[in-house]
């Protein structure tokens, strides 16, 4: 993917090197309980994360001090860091150009653990988003992950992941993320693993509507680029997951749909480009 | 309002627990080995 020399989103919040713990340490909180129940009442009826008020008091009542210490990414990790904030600035400027109001979301770099405003999460999340904070989320670790464990190498892989994350931004405007989520709960565990199939798939259809058009709009995609995203989508299938991790496979537990399926999804996104052919959950098959 | 002390430590360990409930609200990008090891 030709990325160098390209605008960078400036929604990137680099909170690498940042804990992500959950405590009071460092909080000073002045007001005592009360405080603490007016926070928690709030918080309730708005569904904020009630620390993350609590921080926000923090901050307002003056600084408090950090025991981040600086951090120290290596040249490659830079590099990574200047090439997710070209395609985050691809997105915006294809998903602006499809939709009418779209809103931007923040792309948060972070190393180990970080406190998004859907909860904790580590490393070990893997790329994620939070649609109550129009985040997505990144440990850039998880491309050397992508590469070697999932066997997925390339440029164009990698934008793929920010792609799909910001395809489930995408549908969280369309209010087709609450809309699933507030059905679970409602549904049995097989039930509602079908309803997150479909999810994961329409992002990855969205992925592939955002290739399309970023080319159409940048020529920016190599010889070879389309595989290495075709490539990622298959890796991280469910069966092919489950496959490796225990020998065989449950579908009924899957979550994010078969290799083949999100290789497909994502193939139909790039080639029509049309966001109206990915309505996954009306499809007669996935 | 006089609220017993026990309302205070259920409403502070409710503040201090609920970055570590579980993030329902998540989206990941595959699932993860915790979500393997939960349906073995």
């Amino acid at each position: 993917m030709q990325w160098r020399g390209r605008r960078q989103s400036n929604h990137v919040d680099d909170q690498r090197g940042r804990s992500g713990g959950g405590g009071f340490d460092g909080l000073p909180i002045k007001g005592g309980i009360g405080v603490v129940v007016v926070i928690i009442v709030i918080s309730l009826i708005t569904g904020n994360n009630p620390l993350s008020l609590l921080q926000q008091i923090s901050l307002d009542n003056g600084p408090s001090v950090s025991q981040s210490t600086p951090y120290q990414a290596s040249p490659e990790e830079e590099e990574l860091s200047q090439f997710v904030a070209v395609v985050l600035a691809d997105t915006e400027d294809v998903w602006n150009h499809l939709l009418s109001d779209y809103r931007e979301p923040t792309l948060v770099l972070f190393s180990g653990s970080v406190q998004s405003g859907c909860g904790n999460a580590d490393a070990s999340t893997g790329p994620f988003y939070c649609s109550a904070d129009e985040k997505l989320y990144i440990d850039l670790s998880f491309y050397e992950e992508l590469k070697n464990r999932f066997d997925a190498p390339g440029d164009f892989a990698q934008a793929y992941v920010v792609a799909h994350e910001v395809g489930h931004h995408v549908q969280h405007l369309m209010g087709i993320t609450d809309k699933v989520q507030g059905m679970r709960g409602q549904l049995s565990e097989e039930e509602y693993n079908k309803l997150s199939v479909k999810l994961e798939l329409q992002a990855d259809f969205l992925a592939g509507v955002w290739a399309h058009h970023a080319n159409e709009i940048f020529s920016m995609i190599e010889a070879g680029d389309i595989d290495e995203a075709m490539n990622a989508a298959s890796a991280i299938g469910d069966d092919r997951l489950q496959k490796q991790a225990r020998g065989y496979v449950v579908p009924d537990s899957f979550t994010h749909g078969t290799s083949e399926q999100r290789k497909r999804w994502f193939s139909k996104g790039y080639q029509t480009g049309d966001i109206n052919q990915g309505d996954t959950f009306n499809a007669t098959s996935l | 309002m006089n609220l017993p002390s026990y309302r205070f430590d259920i409403l502070f360990g409710l503040t201090y627990f609920w970055p570590y409930l579980p993030a329902s609200k998540i989206i990941t990008l595959c699932s993860g080995e915790d979500e393997d090891k939960a349906t073995m």
